[in-house]
């Protein structure tokens, strides 16, 4: 699958009769600042789970930074950072007891964690919370949390899910920020988000996938010169119309609920 | 709400629709091995205390129709007495056997108060001890009907009344223990107060003794014991005797009172109940995330930057070390496991209290045995918990799939704190031994050591498999939701059972031929054999983890 950050050939997920993901091929440069769009139920957090461990694909192959997922599995994780769905946090740890733990189960030296841990937190504006448990964290303190541990190891590949919900404006943009400040370094990032602004904001090519399936994939100019083909001449679309058109319309015009006040 | 007819709120369709949505949740858990699994275990264990309820109902019905007909007040009152403590006690002791049914998400629908007190009381009926004090109170009933038939109507009112106050009493503490478990503090607050009150309970022993050698003191003990057992007449258990005492002797007016008396505490437990209830159904959600801690700044990530000395130490340099670390960090947390690490050695305490061995005048003590009684103790106490070793993490499972760890290195980094924690309770007990008992023999020292290691390796390679394929998630802010339960309880007990047997045997092996360090060598060679099987299980364990990772992570992840 070459010299791509992240190749999925063929990847499918079935469970029982229910497939979840359905031959979805998708390449990702290095460097690429990737939004993973879809409804909801069509397959974004599966393809995640799938791409980052959590989950085994059916059939098919992925490849991250050029090795095998399968084959290589302890190597490959190495090289990525994950904010899973339910963020992966340990409740009973203070912040900088999870920041180290996780920094050490990625190889660090007890010193580089720890260090590390010190400076994501002041940076994610949680070292003020000091003695206090995980459980007792906020749901935005709690998703800064997993970001900054997502990110401890330095990793070439970050997956966020849904990075940005419960996160306050202000830490937003730092977010923002220090994720644009990565890929300026060459990282790769692979985005799902309800919030299509922010993806359009944030990344320079995206795939949508609907029902499992792939249904486009490409720049944002990619995909909006392909929709606006159909489209009336001159107009600029924004990436929730091209969402939008790709697979918010299909079956018409929903009927009404006449019994709604 | 508009068009929207009243009659689709009525009590009788919602309450349908709860009793279909708990059947529907029933079926669909069969889906799954686990799930059927559990559901067979639940069909066990509920048929076994079924049974356990039908004969403590013919006990009951023996003995309330003995105690009645032949004018054995005392007998009665014991029943009555002995009925309240297992009703009210063993609901908190048997969270292995029985679930609450957590219903306050309910409180979002446009339910009644009254259709969600009767959901909520409906539920929380369906447990071990209503079954058992339900059929005991039906027993009990007959034989007194059957002993006195002129008393009918005085018997079906005063059992009946002390049911109803069994039933609420015990709803009204577990409402009031999940207010107080739902916030991290006040849990590790009632916890400390219910361990110190069950190592206080097992000093009475040891006190009647006492008492028994010192007659001036049991002496004025007894007169106080006297007086508060007068006070007891008026307390619910005692209440029914009372009223068929004064029946049966004419005196009604009497027996009236008594049986208000117990209708007034129905009322009182009932109002208590009341006030948690109404609170649920506003809304009242205690998270733990309101709990307040100070806000003080540290630097806890430059303390932790120093070299620990225990990274040198064999097993400890990598990630399983990093894994131990952060394990014994979270056992440590919990007030429980405080009292897991102090129990061995109370119980020690409370033995050579009693007396009951040589030497003294009443018994045994422990005489050279404390340090094998302590240590037998700490593996019921602690090996337990490898059974169920993804239960406190929750969704931080996660991490150990995403993580460049292989999950044997997961497993054995778990395996590693609870080991470490069980070496240090073993030299604990060593040292209380030696101070309250005497320093045991070498042999049996040794044996007691080896034997220890045996069955811990075995309950570790079990316990790794059992955890993957039966996980539990723990919460503490739940009753009934603290631990292992179902199939996966009764694995471990086969287990932990098991082993001790084959490593006591090869003790007891070597003492029958007089030559106990044999049985230390024999365990010697089945802690070798154990080391092997523990390293060969971890690569199935790993694959099971890979194929168990879905069912792993969906049930920590659950709400």
């Amino acid at each position: 699958m070459g010299e791509w950050a992240i190749a999925t050939q063929g990847l499918t997920r079935r469970f029982e009769a229910f497939t979840a993901v359905d031959e979805v091929s998708l390449q990702v440069a290095p460097g690429q600042f990737f939004g993973f769009l879809g409804p909801n139920g069509a397959g974004k957090s599966t393809t995640i789970k799938m791409l980052t461990g959590l989950l085994a694909p059916t059939s098919g192959s992925m490849e991250i930074l050029g090795l095998d997922f399968q084959a290589h599995p302890v190597e490959v994780k190495r090289q990525i950072g994950v904010v899973p769905e339910g963020m992966a946090l340990f409740g009973r740890l203070t912040g900088a007891e999870y920041l180290n733990f996780v920094g050490r189960m990625y190889g660090l030296d007890r010193l580089t964690a720890a260090q590390r841990a010190g400076e994501l937190l002041e940076f994610m504006q949680l070292a003020e919370a000091g003695r206090k448990l995980v459980t007792d964290y906020s749901h935005g303190m709690q998703k800064k949390l997993a970001l900054a541990a997502a990110v401890i190891h330095g990793p070439r590949v970050l997956f966020l899910d849904e990075p940005f919900e419960g996160v306050d404006a202000v830490a937003a943009v730092t977010l923002k920020n220090m994720l644009q400040n990565m890929i300026a370094r060459g990282a790769t990032i692979f985005l799902t988000s309800h919030v299509l602004e922010i993806v359009e904001r944030l990344c320079s090519h995206v795939a949508i996938i609907h029902k499992g399936k792939l249904v486009a994939q490409g720049s944002l100019e990619e995909l909006r010169a392909g929709v606006e083909a159909e489209a009336a001449a001159g107009e600029k679309l924004t990436l929730e119309q091209i969402f939008l058109r790709i697979v918010g319309t299909e079956g018409g015009t929903r009927p009404e609920l006449s019994w709604l006040a | 709400m508009a068009g929207v007819e009243r009659t689709a709120l009525s009590t009788r369709v919602q309450l349908r629709a709860i009793a279909q949505v708990r059947w529907q949740l029933l079926v669909n858990s069969l889906r799954t091995v686990t799930g059927t699994l559990e559901a067979i275990s639940r069909v066990i264990s509920g048929l076994v205390f079924t049974l356990l309820g039908f004969g403590g109902a013919v006990g009951f019905a023996v003995g309330g129709w003995w105690a009645l007909g032949q004018g054995h007040a005392a007998v009665l009152g014991a029943l009555l007495w002995g009925l309240f403590v297992f009703w009210q006690v063993f609901p908190l002791a048997s969270s292995t056997f029985s679930e609450q049914v957590d219903v306050s998400h309910l409180a979002r629908f446009p339910l009644s108060f009254r259709a969600y007190c009767l959901v909520r009381v409906a539920f929380g009926a369906v447990d071990v001890a209503t079954l058992v004090g339900g059929l005991c109170c039906l027993g009990l009933a007959i034989g007194l009907l059957v002993a006195r038939p002129e008393l009918a109507g005085w018997i079906v009112v005063g059992v009946t009344l002390y049911a109803a106050f069994n039933l609420l009493l015990s709803q009204m503490i577990f409402a009031w223990l999940e207010r107080w478990l739902a916030r991290r503090k006040t849990r590790e607050l009632l916890t400390v107060l219910f361990f110190v009150v069950i190592v206080a309970v097992q000093f009475i022993g040891p006190a009647v003794n006492y008492m028994d050698h010192h007659r001036a003191a049991a002496s004025a003990t007894a007169s106080q014991a006297m007086a508060w057992l007068h006070f007891a007449d008026w307390l619910p258990p005692s209440l029914p005797l009372r009223a068929l005492t004064f029946a049966g002797g004419g005196a009604w007016g009497m027996a009236l009172a008594a049986v208000a008396a117990l209708a007034v505490w129905s009322v009182v437990v009932l109002r208590l109940l009341n006030l948690r209830l109404v609170r649920e159904y506003r809304g009242e959600v205690w998270s733990e995330s309101a709990a307040p801690t100070r806000r003080r700044k540290t630097a806890s990530a430059e303390v932790t930057a120093r070299p620990r000395w225990w990274d040198r130490l064999p097993g400890w340099g990598g990630a399983a070390g990093t894994i131990a670390e952060k394990e014994l960090r979270y056992l440590l947390r919990s007030p429980a496991m405080y009292f897991a690490l102090a129990m061995p050695v109370v119980l020690m305490l409370i033995l050579q209290a009693q007396g009951l061995g040589g030497g003294h005048r009443h018994g045994l003590a422990l005489s050279g045995f404390g340090f094998p009684v302590g240590v037998a103790y700490t593996l019921l106490a602690l090996t337990n918990l490898s059974f169920n070793q993804f239960g406190n993490d929750g969704v931080g499972a996660q991490l150990y799939f995403v993580a460049p760890v292989a999950f044997r290195t997961v497993l054995r980094g778990k395996n590693l704190a609870l080991g470490t924690l069980i070496a240090l309770e073993i030299v604990v007990v060593f040292i209380a031994a030696a101070l309250v008992d005497r320093p045991p023999a070498l042999a049996l020292a040794a044996a007691t050591v080896v034997g220890m290691a045996f069955a811990s390796l075995c309950t570790f390679a079990a316990g790794n498999m059992i955890s993957l394929t039966f996980p539990r998630k723990v919460d503490f802010s739940r009753m009934g939701k603290q631990g292992l339960r179902g199939v996966g309880s009764m694995v471990a007990l086969a287990v932990e059972g098991g082993a001790v047997a084959i490593a006591g045997l090869a003790a007891v092996a070597g003492i029958l031929l007089h030559r106990p360090w044999l049985g230390v060598g024999l365990e010697l060679v089945l802690t070798a054999a154990a080391i092997v099987v523990y390293q060969y299980l971890l690569g199935p364990a790993e694959q099971l983890a890979g194929r168990q990772r879905e069912t792993l992570l969906a049930e920590l992840s659950k709400a």
